[in-house]
């Protein structure tokens, strides 16, 4: 901004002059008195780069610089809105220190662990990147070599590295950072309808009588699906907003039902509600009998710590986490009357006629309700119950699978379900909500892939807190993470992820846009392409699938990720990396490189470049000599069509603001199940849930358990982690847009003033945040946005200067392995100045 | 926003972009005047005069025509600015330097 | 990549200038590659070794001097000059609109919210504020008085024409 009002100075200074000269200035040093030519943008769509919410934003591009951008008006997520950060993203790919090319720790001109980072090429990087995975290969096999990947990749950088780890290298240790954001959704999705994603839509906000937040800050993290929500609130006499978290934040400002409960005992209020439902008459009896059936849950499971950690080892469940055996509804019913208003007020802290009136929302028949959640349910020491209890209130009323009625899990990336999810980049999965443990859905993928019979590894890989374990034992010595700040957002990072990356057995790669903690921390950082400087395609938490062009030049050596993973693929030849008996049996694959194997395969490769749009570059399939882009999307779109998750054709998403999958005829599908708007449902079926044989949702019978660690006489708070709305996840981006910066200029400590007071600490002052696993600095905050209960703080993430992950619990949800940042105990110290 | 000192460290050993962004950051950290000249030369030797004061620092050439010359200058005050004027002047060639505009910045533009 | 890491201790200007001194004299002289000097803010890109906790900075005053910052391109939201400090929005009050609405800016002397701020989902313009707008802090933001983490190198499109 304040160099651009200097260049404007000096405009006005040779205007004046030239003027005075009777001297025209050439065309490059006019201001913009140049006629309309000079006014003109060029003006593309592309989905927003941050939250999973999907808004469309018109991009201004004029001589090779993004210049403007604002809300599409077109998008029909957003009509034209933006939140703070959507409206900044014309300055995220601008900060002065990307990463231009890559950078390789060398001692003595050679790679060397405890080298310093020096400038090579990217043939340097390649060979001695794949010289360390052939090496690894050699010694360990496939279990050696892994991939950290993301929910922000896109959909086709996702699709080629599930496919360049599974049928390249036949490993499974490829996991996304949405593990630690939405696997708990996924599994729960899987566990109760038998395929992933939500039934609804964001349609379903201007439809619903009644919005409930459980575990979910909208007004910072959704603003603008938080603005449809307010939009409803405000405009329609009797809709109700209850908002459930562990603290007062500023979703609380719109609530008629504002509950703080104490952190965990949302599982018995979830249950309480059931009880509530069935013991006021108001179970929709036809709605259960015809399409649900009811499973107990296997209980004492653990908390996903390390074996030999005395929780798990206690944990009479532990084994097998994710079993469950039949019930019915009156053991259900029995299960739940313990659940009195009474019992779980007292535990959970929250005024009884608070819950009464809560559970009064969804047992109302007339009311139609929305639920809503994120990282409270998520990252949860039983998420994947919080998940499926929430279902259940729904499933015993029949509110589901219909307008304005239904509950919806929000995501926080903007490709978690595109990418990470739809896309299988997780440990155990394959595109399309198969897994690699089932023989079927093996031979399915090695069909399409045209790989050898029973090729692909059936045994999952490690997950994203097992990587990081895993690193530091030395099991898994060569780690590639694209797209994420794992370092910063990883939990126990000092003890865990950092001993891993440093660990002198391992090589690490990381790409990124910019030198993050994590990419300081790697051997290896390769400059990545980010957002609009490479084609790309995400899909949002309603199952919309959006597409952008490719519309500036990246800076120097900078290139994208698809294009890294592809060019990798060249480094390898079958004959070193698959098993001398598979060559043996089909010996058509000898010789081959992975990538002629993977990409240049005569499926990938088939469009040409002149089916890329006119007027638009793309950089990748220039280098390549094929549409890269639309090659994988169309292989991997074969995967869903006739299943379920139909993708439109490839040109399609060009020209359109999206469209949500299934995708039929080239129709959208906005609720899933329901014969009226599903054509997966069959004439004369009314409602099915056709992603289980039985055609059947689960009720599940789950209690509460305590989370893994309570705060006790030594280490006497909560610690809740999190975001604020102006940065996102670990603000490698928005730090980087003075905006954004100054408006949140580092993080701080949430406390409740009381508290202070107790501790003799004053607002802003400094103070240690300590745990058992380690500490930083932070300031004190007790007058902010986020209004903590007595003994309970808050710290955000996105600061790299005070790492709290360094302080968080490595404890997730053991059937989901996702990490519960949102409990553990910490004490509070002052610093004495 | 009135003591924001610019840039920090970051982008430490990376190429910088050249063009008016780069122009600007260079200048950034001396200038709190901007002004603008007309130089009159012989038009034979325009060029090359046009070229010789390009190479003086914080100074740009913004157009060449005939006889003039439209220079643009930067600096941490007036005084600096006459005295890069004064230098043009005397340059073997230039038959007169004009002041034409001059500006002190706001810290907020200077910044 | 300038020589063996210069120390990074002087003041920002000197250091930039030093930077793309060494970075031209390597350019021209081809110096064999060194040890390239990666962002070292903190807040950034951690400590050095990022698990070495370190001290936290105050936090900086924020901008109160009601000085109406220019906009980066015309659709960006202003930044907010002044504090917002305990100002309620909520359900039942909205303390910006108290100056910013239409109908009190004669009073306040407050920039009066956009027209676009009235027209609801479906493009109708309406009389007041649109509910979807109702809660000013999702764009609108204060600004701590505090120099940039890094420089942005972003350019105002009146500067870009034609260069």
């Amino acid at each position: 901004m304040t160099l651009a009002r200097r260049d404007l100075i000096k405009a006005q200074a040779a205007a004046i002059a030239a003027a005075a000269a009777g001297v025209a200035l050439p065309a490059t040093a006019q201001p913009v008195t140049g006629g309309r030519a000079a006014l003109e943008i060029k003006w593309s769509k592309a989905p927003c780069r941050f939250c999973g919410t999907g808004c469309g934003v018109m991009v201004g591009v004029k001589d090779d610089r993004v210049v403007a951008t604002h809300g599409d008006t077109l998008a029909e997520v957003n009509r034209g809105l933006n939140c703070v950060k959507g409206y900044f993203l014309s300055k995220i790919m601008y900060g002065a220190d990307r990463l231009t090319t890559p950078l390789l720790r060398k001692r003595d001109g050679v790679y060397a662990k405890d080298g310093a980072f020096e400038p090579v090429s990217w043939d340097e990087a390649f060979d001695v990147m794949a010289a360390q995975v052939k090496r690894i290969l050699k010694e360990k096999g496939p279990t050696g070599i892994g991939m950290f990947g993301s929910g922000q990749w896109t959909i086709w950088e996702g699709y080629a590295a599930t496919k360049l780890m599974r049928a390249g290298f036949r490993s499974n240790n490829l996991d996304p950072n949405a593990r630690h954001c939405m696997a708990s959704a996924a599994f729960a999705f899987m566990r109760t309808f038998g395929m992933d994603e939500p039934m609804g839509c964001y349609d379903d906000f201007e439809q619903a009588d009644a919005f409930v937040l459980w575990g979910s800050n909208m007004a910072e993290m959704h603003p603008i699906l938080w603005t449809r929500i307010t939009d409803r609130r405000l405009s329609t006499p009797d809709c109700k907003v209850a908002v459930l978290s562990t603290f007062t934040h500023r979703s609380s400002d719109l609530a008629d039902i504002p509950i703080v409960f104490k952190p965990g005992t949302d599982l018995a209020i979830l249950n309480y509600v059931a009880n509530h439902i069935i013991t006021t008459g108001r179970v929709n009896k036809a709605f259960v009998r015809e399409h649900t059936l009811f499973l107990k849950a296997q209980t004492d499971i653990g908390y996903g710590l390390r074996p030999d950690d005395p929780r798990e080892k206690r944990a009479t469940g532990a084994k097998d986490p994710a079993a469950t055996t039949p019930t019915d509804f009156d053991s259900y019913a029995a299960f739940v009357s313990d659940y009195t208003l009474e019992k779980v007020a007292a535990l959970s802290g929250v005024e009884p006629n608070q819950l009464h009136a809560l559970a009064e929302l969804y047992a109302d028949p007339k009311r139609k309700v929305v639920s809503l959640w994120t990282m409270g349910f998520n990252q949860h020491v039983r998420g994947v119950w919080a998940n499926q209890l929430c279902y259940n209130l729904h499933l015993l009323t029949g509110k589901i699978s219909e307008p304005g009625n239904g509950p919806f899990s929000l995501t926080g990336q903007p490709s978690a379900c595109g990418t990470a999810r739809e896309v299988g980049t997780f440990s155990h999965r394959l595109p399309a909500d198969m897994v690699v443990t089932n023989p079927a859905h093996r031979k399915h993928t090695e069909e399409l892939w045209g790989l050898p019979d029973g090729f692909l590894n059936p045994v999952p890989g490690y997950h994203a807190v097992q990587q990081d374990r895993m690193l530091k034992d030395g099991k898994l010595n060569f780690l590639w993470v694209q797209v994420n700040n794992n370092l910063q957002a990883a939990p126990n990072s000092a003890n865990e992820t950092w001993r891993g990356y440093r660990n002198p057995d391992n090589f690490i790669v990381v790409s990124d846009a910019y030198p993050t903690v994590t990419a300081k921390a790697a051997d290896l950082i390769l400059p990545s392409a980010m957002w609009v400087e490479k084609e790309g395609a995400y899909g949002n938490a309603e199952r919309r699938t959006h597409f952008w062009h490719q519309l500036v030049t990246p800076p120097g050596e900078a290139r994208s990720d698809v294009w890294q993973l592809v060019e990798f693929s060249k480094r390898f030849t079958t004959d070193e990396v698959w098993p001398a008996e598979t060559l043996a049996a089909h010996p058509r694959f000898r010789g081959k490189t992975l990538y002629e194997v993977l990409f240049r395969n005569g499926t990938v490769d088939r469009f040409p470049l002149t089916e890329i749009e006119s007027g638009y570059a793309c950089d990748d399939s220039q280098r390549l000599g094929f549409y890269l882009q639309k090659g994988l999307f169309e292989e991997y779109a074969s995967f869903g069509r006739g299943h379920g998750h139909d993708l439109a054709p490839f040109d399609t998403y060009h020209q359109v603001r999206g469209l949500r999958w299934p995708v039929v005829d080239g129709k959208e599908t906005r609720w899933r199940y329901r014969e009226e708007f599903d054509p997966y449902v069959k004439p004369g079926q009314g409602l099915r849930f056709y992603g289980r044989p039985d055609g059947r949702a689960v009720i599940l019978t789950a209690p509460y358990e305590p989370p893994a660690e309570s705060p006790d006489a030594e280490y006497g708070f909560w610690l809740v982690t999190g975001r604020v709305l102006e940065h996102w996840h670990s603000g490698s981006m928005t730090m980087r847009v003075p905006e954004l910066y100054r408006a949140f200029p580092g993080a701080r400590v949430f406390m409740n003033p009381l508290d202070a007071r107790r501790l003799g600490i004053n607002q802003g002052a400094e103070v240690e945040v300590i745990s058992r696993r380690g500490l930083i600095r932070s300031r004190i905050e007790i007058r902010g946005r986020n209004r903590m209960p007595p003994g309970v703080v808050f710290v955000p993430w996105f600061d790299a200067s005070q790492l709290i992950n360094q302080v968080t619990l490595d404890a997730t949800d053991p059937i989901s392995k996702q990490t519960d940042f949102k409990k553990c105990a910490v004490k509070i110290v002052p610093v004495v100045a | 926003m009135a003591t924001d000192p610019g840039p920090t460290d970051s982008g430490a050993g990376q190429p910088v972009a050249d063009g008016p962004a780069a122009r600007g950051r260079t200048a950034a950290h001396g200038a709190g005047h901007v002004a603008s000249a007309v130089v009159s030369v012989r038009p034979a030797e325009a060029a090359a005069l046009a070229a010789r004061i390009a190479t003086l620092p914080q100074t740009e050439i913004h157009a060449v025509s005939g006889s003039r010359i439209v220079v643009v200058m930067e600096g941490p005050d007036a005084r600096a600015l006459a005295d890069r004027l004064d230098a043009i002047a005397a340059l073997p060639g230039t038959q007169a330097a004009a002041l034409v505009f001059e500006q002190a910045l706001e810290p907020m533009d200077a910044a | 990549m300038a020589g063996t890491s210069p120390a990074m201790t002087d003041g920002a200007g000197a250091r930039r200038l030093t930077l793309l001194a060494l970075f031209a004299l390597l350019l021209c002289l081809a110096i064999p590659a060194h040890a390239q000097v990666l962002t070292d803010t903190p807040r950034l890109s951690g400590n050095t070794p990022p698990t070495q906790p370190m001290k936290a900075p105050p936090v900086p005053p924020m901008v109160t001097n009601d000085v109406r910052q220019m906009r980066n391109y015309p659709e960006q939201p202003p930044v907010i000059p002044h504090a917002i400090d305990g100002y309620q929005l909520t359900l039942n009050t909205n303390r910006c609109l108290s100056c910013h609405a239409r109908q009190f800016t004669p009073g306040s002397g407050a920039p009066m919210i956009s027209v676009t701020h009235f027209m609801d989902r479906d493009g109708q313009v309406l009389i007041d504020v649109t509910p979807r707008r109702y809660f000013c802090t999702a764009c609108h933001v204060p600004q701590a008085d505090a120099p940039p983490l890094v420089q942005n190198t972003f350019r105002d499109s009146l500067s870009t024409g034609g260069k």
